[in-house]
């Protein structure tokens, strides 16, 4: 049994509802004993042992790329509240949510490279908050407002109820554009449970359905596109193409996510990665959706999708 | 379990962790997890070999990269290895490139880094 804290990362946006967001979910009896590492202090106004606050602090590891930048901050947290949680008050879940200006990718990094982090923490889901007012216009502008939302597996759209909001369909189709196979979801709807949003303590979410609706996309910067792959998958080719890709590429490859029918597992295995960092495959437990393939979903920045494929098969081909 | 480096002979990388079952230990199926290891190494040689450059086990969890001349760098994952042979082959390692794959060897040409 995987006993390590499951930790949910709420990025978006300075000023797009996070804050708001974890309020509504730590105020409901299924979030009363979560953990939150926040980066500012924010007006959440409840137990404040529940805390740990992190100052921004950014430490370059060897190589200097940004994306794979130690978040020395973010780590001494998450130590301090493993600790919190195992000798004082004892959390069945943690929250991270970041400052509206970060990139999480680092923070994701932090938490699969350092090992002892590694055995008591898990990334369950990244949650990216976009509001209805500002988001358009920052989603246009703000890079970084761009990369939150293409590493998430949920969106929660804010503020669709206020003067001068974008409409939830237009906010939503922006949002997909970037990133095709997150699940969107909007925060004024009634049937909105954060706690199904924030609560959750599986692995990085792995939608189904979204995937194979998933569809070649390009937003600025950024595009997005799936590689269908008709035969089972040779794992040990498979790693070697994705490590080197990862290794050469990784700093333009904002996300990767896939379910593959391989040789070396009995079952689909469900694959995660953001940026350089891969998060272990996940089992899928067998299904109906089993006959389905294997493919893959990209958002990069940058890189071809014919280049890719082409690599890929090719490798496969050797 | 090598007794003198405690190493359990199963690498903790995301790319080993595609075994027969959803699970870390009993490691029931450590032989064909070996057997999908080797064939790995095997693929890893004939790219490596275009650098002039050759990879080997190393006690199941890690991987040597070595050069014509001898020298040697521990790769402890498969992500390591692209590091050690940039710096051991002056090469650049990337599946991008016509390079990379092992039927262009006779077109190869080392390119500086």
């Amino acid at each position: 049994m995987d006993d390590r804290l499951a930790i949910t990362l709420v990025t978006g946006f300075l000023g797009s509802g996070k804050t708001t967001l974890i309020r509504r979910y730590i105020e409901t009896p299924a979030g009363a004993d979560t953990g939150i590492i926040v980066n500012e202090f924010g007006e959440v106004g409840v137990d404040h042992s529940l805390f740990v606050h992190a100052a921004e602090q950014v430490e370059l590891v060897d190589g200097g790329c940004l994306c794979c930048a130690r978040r020395e901050d973010v780590a001494k947290a998450m130590y301090r509240l493993v600790q919190l949680s195992q000798n004082e008050r004892s959390f069945s879940r943690a929250i991270l949510e970041t400052s509206g200006l970060a990139d999480p990718a680092p923070i994701i990094a932090t938490l699969e490279r350092d090992p002892w982090l590694r055995t008591h923490v898990r990334l369950a889901s990244v949650v990216a908050v976009i509001d209805a007012v500002a988001g358009l216009e920052n989603l246009r502008s703000q890079p970084e407002a761009r990369r939150q939302i293409s590493i998430a597996d949920t969106v929660v759209l804010t503020k669709t109820d206020m003067r001068n909001a974008a409409s939830a369909e237009e906010l939503s189709a922006a949002v997909l554009q970037i990133a095709p196979d997150v699940t969107v979801l909007e925060a004024q709807d009634p049937d909105f449970r954060a706690d199904a949003v924030l609560g959750g303590s599986g692995n990085p979410a792995t939608n189904r359905l979204a995937f194979d609706e998933a569809q070649s996309s390009h937003s600025q910067d950024v595009s997005s596109f799936t590689i269908r792959l008709k035969e089972t998958v040779d794992w040990p080719a498979f790693t070697i193409w994705l490590t080197a890709l990862l290794h050469a590429h990784g700093d333009r490859i904002l996300r990767i996510k896939g379910l593959l029918e391989t040789s070396s597992a009995n079952t689909r295995l469900a694959i995660h990665g953001v940026q350089h960092v891969m998060h272990p495959p996940t089992h899928l437990p067998k299904g109906d959706d089993d006959e389905a393939g294997s493919f893959l979903v990209f958002i990069t920045r940058g890189l071809e999708q014919q280049a890719i494929s082409n690599s890929l098969q090719r490798l496969l081909r050797v | 379990m090598c007794e003198v480096c405690a190493i359990f002979g199963a690498g903790e990388h995301w790319s080993d962790f595609a075994r027969l079952r959803d699970e870390r230990f009993p490691f029931d199926d450590i032989m064909h997890y070996r057997k999908e290891r080797a064939r790995r190494l095997d693929l890893l040689n004939r790219i490596l070999g275009q650098f002039d450059l050759s990879c080997e086990d190393w006690d199941g969890e890690a991987f040597a990269v070595y050069d014509k001349s001898g020298r040697m760098e521990l790769a402890p994952v498969l992500n390591d290895v692209w590091e050690a042979a940039e710096r051991l082959g002056a090469v650049r390692a990337d599946p991008l490139s016509d390079r990379f794959f092992p039927q262009a060897a006779s077109r190869f040409i080392a390119e500086g880094v």
